[in-house]
Formats: C-alpha cells, sequence, structure tokens
C-alpha cells in the first residue's frame, strides 16, 4: 500500500514537470502586458484572448505556407516511401540489405554536413525562396526514417497474399499498391504523422532555404517574433502555442501512432 | 532465391536475377534517387570542401589538411567542442535515468495513461518549447525574476538552462522507449521474482534492466550521434552567446558557413560532426561483435 502511494506520487510529479511549461505558456497568454509584469507565473485575474488575436493576424501567412510544406511532403514520402520500404521488406537480395544499411546510415548523419553544399546547388538552380524546393528537401532527409519504419510494417506481411495477386496475372507493381498498401494502413498513417510533424516544425531547412517574408513557415515566423515584439511576452505565448497547436491536435488524435512508430523498438539494429 | 532455377550459372538464373534488380529499383528508385541528390552527394561535397578554402564566391583552392589544423588550434572550436562533450555527458545520464525511472513505475503502476502526457513535449517544434523556456528563465518575466539571476544571460549557467529545457522535451522520448522494450520481457519473470520474495528494487536490478539493456545502449549511442547535432535549441535561446557560452559545434559552424563565408572552414567542422557520430556508430557494432549483448 505504501509502496503504491510512492510510485503515484512520483507519476505525478512527472505529470506536474510535464505540463509546467505548458501552464506557464498558456497564463501568460491570457494576461494583457501590466498583469504578466506584476505577476508574471501565476493564474490570471481573467480570460483575456485578445492576444491570440493578435497572434494570428501575424501569424497567418506562414500557417498557409507550413500547410503547404506539409501537405506537400506527406504527397511525396506517399508516393515514394512505401513502395520503397516494401522492396527493401519483401525482394530481398544483396542489394536490398546495402539499402537498409544505407537508409539506416543516413537517419545518423546530420543535416548540417549537407546543407552548406545545398544551399549553393539550390541557390544556382533558384531555388531558393521555393517552398516546392524545400518539400523535396523535407523528402530527401524524411524518407531514410519513413522507409526503414514502413519497411519495419511490411515485413509482417506473409509472402503467400504477395504470391495469390500475382498469380492473378496482376505485375508486382499493380499487386503492390492495389494488395499490399492498403493492408499495410496502420504503418502508412503512422509514417504520415511523423513525416507531418517534422515537416510542420522543422526549423533550421526553412531558416536556410526560405528568405522572403511571403514564404516562410510558422517555426521561422516564431523565432523572428522575438526580435519584432521583443517584449511582449503575452503575445509571443499566444504565437507560440497558435505555432504548436496543429501538431499538438494530431498528437491528441493519434498519440498512440506517434508513439508506436518514434518510440517503438522496431528500428532498432 | 527462386527454386525452380536451379543451377546459377545458368542462362534463365541470370536473367531472372537482372528482373529482380530491375524490380527492385523500379520501387526504391525514386526515393533513393530523391536522397542521393540531396543528402548523399552534398554531404560528401562538405567532406570534399573541407580540403579547400573558398568563400562561396570564388573557385576553391585546395589548402589540404589547413582547415582541420586551424579549427583544432582555434578557442572558439575547441570551446563548442567542450560545450557538445558536456551537452553528451548530460544527456548519457539525466533524461536516460529519467526515462528508467519512469518506464519502471509505469510498468509497476500499470498506468499507461500517464505515458501521453509524458511523450507530449517532445513532438513540440523545438522553436516553440525554446521561446517558452526563455520567457520561463526571463529575469523579469519568468522564474528569473524570483531568483534573482538571468539563467539564459549568465555565461556559467546558460548552457545548463539551455540543457536543462531540453531534457523537458526529451526524456518522455526515452521513457516510452525504454517502457516499450519492458513489454518484451515476459510476465512469467516478474511472478517468478514475486513467488520467490523478491523486492520491487530487485525486480528492477535483475530483471528490468537486464531484460532492457540492449535497447538501453543503442539509445545511449543515437544519444552520442544526436548530442553532435544540436542546432535549434541553441539557435533559438541565445544564438551561441553570451560570450560563447553556448556555442556548440552546429551553431559555430552554421555561423561561420552562412555568415563569414568561411565555407571550408565550416565544412571541417562539419566533417568532425560527422565523424563524432561515426565513432558512435563504431562502438556500438564493436560491443556488438564483442558479444556483449546489445
Amino acid at each position: 500500500m505504501k509502496e503504491k502511494v510512492i510510485v503515484y506520487a512520483l507519476l505525478l510529479i512527472f505529470l506536474v514537470y510535464a505540463l509546467f511549461p505548458l501552464y506557464v505558456a498558456t497564463s501568460a497568454s491570457l494576461k494583457d502586458r501590466k498583469e504578466l509584469f506584476l505577476n508574471p507565473l501565476g493564474l490570471p485575474s481573467h480570460i483575456n484572448t485578445s492576444n491570440y488575436v493578435k497572434a494570428f493576424e501575424t501569424l497567418k501567412k506562414a500557417y498557409i505556407n507550413s500547410t503547404f510544406l506539409t501537405l506537400g511532403t506527406v504527397i511525396g514520402v506517399l508516393l515514394t516511401v512505401p513502395p520503397a520500404a516494401f522492396a527493401l521488406a519483401k525482394m530481398k537480395s544483396r542489394i536490398s540489405s546495402v539499402l537498409v544499411g544505407y537508409f539506416f546510415f543516413c537517419t545518423t548523419i546530420p543535416i548540417l554536413l549537407s546543407i552548406t553544399p545545398l544551399y549553393f546547388i539550390f541557390s544556382r538552380l533558384n531555388l531558393i525562396n521555393s517552398i516546392t524546393g524545400l518539400v523535396l528537401i523535407y523528402i530527401a532527409y524524411f524518407s531514410p526514417f519513413a522507409i526503414l519504419l514502413m519497411r519495419s510494417y511490411f515485413v509482417t506481411i506473409p509472402d503467400e497474399l504477395l504470391e495469390a495477386a500475382l498469380i492473378d496475372g496482376a505485375s508486382e507493381w499493380q499487386a503492390f499498391w492495389k494488395v499490399i498498401f492498403p493492408i499495410a494502413r496502420p504503418g502508412t498513417i503512422t509514417m504520415v504523422v511523423i513525416v507531418a510533424m517534422w515537416s510542420w516544425n522543422n526549423f533550421i531547412l526553412p531558416l536556410t532555404f526560405l528568405h522572403e517574408e511571403g514564404k516562410i513557415p510558422v517555426t521561422v515566423a516564431l523565432a523572428m517574433l522575438r526580435g519584432k515584439w521583443s517584449a511582449q511576452w503575452e503575445i509571443i505565448m499566444a504565437a507560440s502555442l497558435l505555432g504548436a497547436l496543429p501538431i499538438a491536435i494530431l498528437f491528441a488524435i493519434l498519440h498512440r501512432r506517434f508513439i508506436a512508430g518514434l518510440a517503438g523498438t522496431g528500428l532498432k539494429g | 532465391m527462386n527454386k525452380e532455377v536451379g543451377d546459377p550459372t545458368s542462362l534463365g538464373f541470370k536473367v531472372q536475377r537482372r528482373k529482380k534488380v530491375k524490380n527492385l529499383f523500379l520501387f526504391v528508385g525514386p526515393a533513393l534517387l530523391i536522397n542521393v541528390l540531396i543528402v548523399l552527394i552534398p554531404s560528401i561535397s562538405t567532406v570534399a570542401l573541407s580540403f579547400f578554402k573558398w568563400d562561396g564566391i570564388n573557385p576553391p583552392i585546395f589548402i589540404g589538411f589547413q582547415n582541420f589544423k586551424h579549427i583544432f588550434l582555434s578557442m572558439d572550436f575547441l570551446q563548442a567542442l567542450t560545450h557538445n562533450v558536456i551537452w553528451t555527458i548530460v544527456f548519457l545520464t539525466i533524461p536516460v535515468a529519467m526515462g528508467l525511472i519512469g518506464a519502471e513505475l509505469l510498468r509497476r503502476s500499470k498506468q499507461k495513461f500517464f505515458l501521453a502526457f509524458y511523450f507530449f513535449p517532445t513532438i513540440l517544434p523545438i522553436v516553440v518549447v525554446g521561446i517558452i523556456w526563455s520567457k520561463i528563465y526571463h529575469p523579469i518575466h519568468g522564474l528569473g525574476k524570483y531568483l534573482g539571476i538571468a539563467l539564459l544571460g549568465n555565461t556559467s549557467t546558460a548552457l545548463y538552462a539551455i540543457a536543462f529545457a531540453n531534457i523537458w522535451a526529451w526524456w518522455g522520448f526515452l521513457c516510452a522507449v525504454f517502457y516499450s522494450a519492458i513489454q518484451g520481457i515476459s510476465k512469467d519473470l516478474y511472478e517468478a521474482a514475486k513467488l520467490d520474495g523478491a523486492t520491487k528494487w530487485h525486480e528492477f536490478r535483475y530483471i528490468t534492466l537486464p531484460g532492457i539493456l540492449p535497447t538501453i545502449v543503442f539509445m545511449e549511442i543515437m544519444t552520442i550521434i544526436w548530442s553532435f547535432q544540436v542546432f535549434d535549441w541553441v539557435w533559438v535561446t541565445t544564438q551561441g552567446g553570451p560570450a560563447g557560452s553556448t556555442e556548440l559545434l552546429a551553431t559555430l559552424m552554421y555561423k561561420k558557413a552562412f555568415y563569414s563565408y568561411r565555407v571550408g572552414e565550416a565544412s571541417a567542422i562539419g566533417t568532425m560532426m560527422a565523424v563524432f557520430g561515426m565513432l558512435a556508430t563504431l562502438i556500438y557494432y564493436y560491443l556488438k561483435r564483442k558479444g556483449v549483448e546489445v
């Protein structure tokens, strides 16, 4: 009994720790300037949503840009990742195992190792300030993990299913999209939410490849807000929470898939 | 291998094999091509550029190992490297311990409900979390008001303050990884231990810990790799300041490449970051080969 109390007390301490910064941000975003100054960490005396209105006005364009970036990347990985993951799971050969090793290696090398030459290549090709250009970069960086993740789902699908489809006279390509891909839906959804999260959250890539103010996504816009509204923390907090909101909603609905996809031990080794 | 073909030297086998490879590339090709063009070729270029002097405009000049010699003799690189080593040590220990404790508590209580809350901070944009913690530390609008210290503005505390914020947005990930690994341990082991009168500590020490040791080792190796890549956290909170006290290899490299146009030196730093990551990977495979159960 006593032990149980200690276990729950510790779990609650971790819970408070996990929620505390979110409480600070939320309470600050609901205060006006004067109240924030007098009482920076306490509860707001009344609910005041005007900061959110101001924050949303400033972030509107960046929201649209982030949405395009995220949707473009999701469509791109949906077209390229599932067939690659399937082939690496089911068409076993020396080459496929080398490629699995290569994609794992890709997940460990730093973005910074490639960013400088890539910047010069992209500026030669006039792809700086191009959202489409950045979508291509996102696809390239996020697909190695996405391929390994989906591969771990395809490995569990029995070979007989594919063989049955092939006997019906379909080519492997058709058999994949018509039979195997629909079965792998749980894996696909997991892969998509993780890629969407990474696309929305990424900072260093848009910081480097998008400079025009009309093109920047939410993350870069937020980092610039601090210069713009140097001490107006109530608005900065409202804007920050708005910037995280789409991901928070996605997590609220699909948290099991996030946890399984990112923290499941399927990728180990 | 296809059984009907039999003799691996026969023509039929070769055709079959070529068809198989062609098919493989039909499926993997698009993803691989984008990756090679955008990740692999530029990465190799960076390694190559680290042997050149280049401002990004004029033709690069080959200078051998001069960039490496230069960075290893310069204070800013050594300082950033030290910060990365401190960062690695902090992350190898504190969040791993927190994750282990969290996972074991979740196992004992069977209250998986908490896990989603612990995990939630790890999926938020680092920019958002960095800004929120800047506010928490703020000397007027945050804890600093009560502590009487600007944690991010002080050269002796800033790096640890950023690391502390990062731990908040990281330990829940480790907790989930360890919890998921614990699910793979046979429940019978815990039952048997209970019958033998084992304490809760014994359960943790002799069942949980050895049961998930491979996962712990793997996460420690990944921690080393990731610790040398940290960029966003510093960029949104302090940009390396005050007085370089939070400069990391990644931020130093970024500044050299895009602000001072010393592409060669920046590339040498980038190459070193990758080398440290690869050393960690080598340690992992060395441990694996040595038969340590990882």
